[in-house]
């Protein structure tokens, strides 16, 4: 049996865009809080309004920041075989903060994001 | 039939011309350049053979939020992610009818890797430099700058489009606003 390389993220979807954050950057998640402002707005995303969300706590340079994110969270395991750079045109034009790859999957493409960048 | 006075050719004359035909064909020391040559509705494109790695058939293109919409996503290219960007919409053309029967080109310039979703490939074929003339005056000055020269192939004037350039400028935000009606 071959060990495939793979990143554990947190995954989450907003208006059929899936994303993931690499999960040594989240410190916590909870059911409810306060938080510092929506996913979508910090990737100037258009919100969901999907119900209920959760509170993630990102950790940046050491500092914890919480962000409400909508739908199902779930925290999976993503193949580093599947993770590419942005193309060039797209890192050039894409008008999303903090995106930092692209994974694809079998039906579709996942936008990895760096929360440092966002 | 009576001999005409003087007009027409002779035998010799005729013969010296075909001969002369045929060196024009077999003169292989004039370089050669090799053309992609596609359309966008009725016009007739090309871009330098050197430039395009691959035609890829219409594939299932990843929407990508937050792009413009002359970037129409990515494509999985056995295990390689390559954008497609729509070449109607970078030159100012209307959208095409369906993707049926368009092409993804895949181009590559000195240092960007992009796919170019075109209406269809006509041929790719090699032709002499000497025949790539400067582009016609009368092109409009926004698309001039984006074109190498024009050659008539297959009876339809070909504008061979600078690709370095086109990925430049899209690359700075320049797209879209160049019109297809010159």
């Amino acid at each position: 049996m071959i060990d495939v390389a793979s990143i554990p993220v947190v995954r989450f979807c907003i208006a059929g865009v899936r994303l993931a954050i690499p999960a040594g950057a989240v410190a916590a998640m909870a059911l409810e809080g306060e938080a510092a402002g929506s996913v979508e707005d910090l990737l100037g995303l258009a919100p969901d309004g999907k119900t209920p969300s959760r509170i993630l706590t990102l950790r940046i340079h050491g500092a914890d920041t919480n962000i409400r994110v909508p739908g199902e969270v779930t925290m999976r395991d993503l193949p580093v075989d599947a993770i590419h750079p942005l193309p060039d045109l797209v890192r050039a034009r894409i008008g999303l903060r903090g995106v930092a790859a692209l994974a694809l999957e079998d039906d579709g493409v996942i936008l990895v994001i760096d929360p440092t960048k966002l | 039939m009576t001999a005409g006075a003087g007009a027409d050719p002779t035998l010799d004359q005729i013969l010296e011309a075909h001969r002369g035909e045929a060196r024009a064909i077999i003169n292989v020391d004039e370089p050669l350049i090799k053309l992609v040559v596609f359309t966008l509705g009725r016009d007739w494109f090309a871009f330098l053979g050197e430039k395009v790695k691959e035609v890829l058939p219409d594939s299932p293109v990843f929407y990508l939020p937050g792009c413009p919409q002359s970037l129409e996503g990515v494509i999985n290219v056995r295990g390689d992610i390559e954008s497609v960007v729509n070449l109607r919409a970078v030159l100012g053309y209307p959208p095409g009818p369906d993707h049926q029967n368009s092409r993804i080109l895949l181009c590559q310039t000195a240092d960007m890797r992009s796919g170019l979703r075109v209406d269809a490939v006509e041929e790719v074929t090699d032709v002499v430099q000497s025949r790539l003339q400067p582009p016609p005056h009368t092109i409009a000055e926004s698309r001039k700058l984006l074109v190498l020269g024009i050659v008539h192939f297959a009876g339809q004037l070909v504008t061979v489009l600078d690709l370095e350039r086109i990925f430049t400028d899209y690359r700075g935000g320049l797209d879209g606003g160049r019109t297809g009606d010159d």
